[in-house]
């Protein structure tokens, strides 16, 4: 439940903001100048936020249309990401944004009217496919019911001939994408992990069955779904468990249908990771040895096997050239 | 660092801080140049009114110990409000000095005990009340210097409404703001163990004799003690705390011989089964 709202003066007649109060419903509503002044502060702690975040209503300016990083994704087309939210409901630990933000709030941009103009503008520069990655800095449908972030953006690309979108999430909140047609531009990226992973990590996510069971419903409706097996975490009997996973993936969903799956290996900025391993010197995760390449860590001995591996047991369900390893 | 977070609490009047001193019954430690009650885990000092005064008390206790990341920071006093009740208390959710553009938004991390308001400092008092916050002499000073010194989760600023619209400061006076301040006790407690409950989320490092052991036998640098320390906290967090065999350390002849024998060890520890159990 969310007790506190922050609301930047500039957005405080802005209808979403309206909408998202009527939701929210909070105890405490607090006026800013800019959402600076409350989130990122200097002298903040992560972890002590995360117990009890508040939500800031903010506009977003600046750059709001970023290309995606090297290695992200699964196209050579052109790509970028966007933001209409930062940070997220759930609480895994291997999360980068722990390690990017010093607070937990969640920011909400409630300027989709100015994301959707960049979007326009960018795809009005040629023909070409653009694809268009949400979920980057937040979770694209946890929080659906309050912002109705997909149904508003998944209008505005459809009208767009070259524009794709993916939803990347772990949240079972897909009412508003079974209340309407599918887009077949849209893809509902899904990210899963083992049980086990999902217990001991992933605190507050749905469980894998529910994730399973809301991507098969949404499958049935005629969405393309993505699974994205990122990041791999070297549990112990990791081949063990990770056999017992895709079976477990693979006899809920056709395989057939899936528009895309990646696998990738944890891999953290080296500033950001040392930042989580401060929050977190209680996590085995960040215990183990560390391998840097390209600015980035991995944890755990030789990730190019776990790699390896995984993508020949997938490729023994799915087609290979619909599985997109990600940097290690 | 101890189990129970230290608790700093700055109060502008001597008859503000009476009530917090008797109710958590704290000695008189100091005299000047801040009268200082308590010590250990809980103390009050008297600031003296304004901005300044609340910063220099701020300043001078920050200075009576070594800092710790768990240090819990207080303002707590009387304040105007154009409507509220003279005695309703208030947390204050946005804190800024009148005139000035700076401001601060104190954590509001736990559920708080009672309600919140905006506050503006002034340099004087007011009798002119603004619409839509409370107003004292003392916090803006007081954020200034603690955002300077501690966790800004774990500072906040408490008021008690002593005059309004209908009930001026004329008629405010010593024993009456004792009365306030003995009224609001049962918030301010709350408030304390609130915050007390967010500073244990901190993590803590934990009592270490293996590295005293270790640091006794070889000569660390400063730079080899922070690596031994990185070591056997991970060698702990990936073994279940197994013991270490001192055995197998016996042929190092220094500590880069330790740390390389450590590390070993410790990059080949896999993930324990029982963390995915």
């Amino acid at each position: 439940m969310i007790e506190t709202v922050y609301i930047e003066r500039e957005v405080l007649d802005h209808p979403r903001t309206a909408r998202v109060l009527a939701r929210v419903r909070p105890r405490h509503v607090i006026t800013c100048e800019r959402y600076g002044e409350v989130f990122n502060r200097h002298n903040q702690n992560f972890r002590v936020q995360k117990a009890h975040p508040a939500l800031i209503l903010a506009a977003k300016h600046g750059r709001r249309l970023l290309p995606v990083p090297g290695g992200y994704g699964f196209t050579a087309e052109p790509a970028f990401y966007f933001s209409h939210m930062l940070n997220c409901l759930y609480d895994c630990r291997y999360c980068f944004l722990q390690g990017m933000f010093r607070s937990a709030h969640y920011v909400l941009f409630v300027n989709y009217e100015d994301f959707i103009a960049d979007i326009e503008a960018e795809c009005a520069r040629s023909d070409a496919p653009r694809w268009l990655f949400s979920g980057y800095d937040c979770d694209s449908l946890a929080l659906e019911p309050v912002t109705g972030f997909a149904a508003t953006f998944i209008d505005a690309c459809a009208k767009l001939p070259n524009a794709w979108l993916e939803l990347r999430s772990k949240s079972t909140q897909i009412r508003s994408l079974l209340n309407r047609p599918p887009v077949a531009r849209c893809v509902c990226a899904f990210s899963l992990s083992p049980s086990a992973v999902v217990d001991a990590f992933e605190q507050r996510t749905p469980s894998l069955a529910a994730r399973l069971a809301a991507i098969k419903r949404l499958q049935a409706h005629g969405w393309p779904i993505g699974l994205r097996f990122d990041p791999l975490l070297p549990v112990a009997d990791f081949e063990a468990v990770h056999r017992a996973f895709f079976n477990q993936v693979f006899a809920e969903l056709d395989a057939t249908k899936l528009h895309s799956v990646t696998v990738g290996v944890l891999r953290l900025p080296r500033d950001q990771a040392r930042n989580i391993a401060r929050l977190y010197p209680d996590e085995g995760l960040f215990a183990l040895a560390e391998t840097e390449r390209d600015g980035l860590v991995s944890y755990g001995a030789d990730t190019d096997a776990l790699l390896d591996w995984c993508s020949a047991e997938l490729a023994r369900r799915i087609p290979a050239q619909r599985i997109h390893r990600q940097a290690a | 660092m101890s189990s129970v977070p230290r608790v700093t609490v700055i109060c502008a009047l001597p008859s503000e801080a009476q009530a917090l001193v008797a109710h958590w019954r704290l000695n008189a430690q100091r005299e000047r140049p801040f009268r200082v009650y308590g010590d250990g885990n809980l103390r009050v000092l008297v600031s003296g009114v304004g901005s300044h005064a609340s910063a220099a008390a701020v300043g001078y206790a920050a200075g009576l110990d070594d800092s710790r990341a768990d240090d819990i920071w207080l303002n707590i006093g009387i304040a105007g409000h154009a409507h509220h009740a003279l005695g309703t208390p208030l947390l204050a959710a946005r804190v800024s000095h009148h005139g000035r553009d700076l401001a601060w938004y104190p954590s509001l991390v736990f559920t708080p005990p009672c309600a919140t308001s905006a506050l503006i400092t002034y340099d004087h008092a007011v009798t002119d009340y603004p619409t839509d916050a409370c107003c004292d002499m003392e916090a803006s000073g007081f954020m200034a210097a603690t955002s300077r010194i501690a966790s800004g989760d774990l500072v906040q600023v408490f008021k008690v409404v002593s005059d309004n619209a209908a009930s001026g400061i004329g008629v405010i006076e010593r024993t009456r703001v004792h009365g306030l301040m003995q009224a609001a006790l049962p918030a301010i407690t709350a408030l304390v163990e609130r915050v007390r409950e967010v500073a244990l989320r901190l993590p803590v490092a934990a009592a270490d004799e293996l590295t005293s052991a270790l640091l006794t036998r070889w000569h660390f640098s400063h730079t080899q003690t922070t690596q031994l320390r990185q070591l056997l906290q991970r060698r702990a967090l990936l073994t279940a705390q197994a013991a270490l065999d001192m055995q197998t350390l016996t042929d190092c002849r220094n500590a880069a011989a330790v740390l390389a024998r450590l590390r070993a060890e410790v990059d080949a520890l896999p993930l324990p089964a029982a963390r995915t159990e």
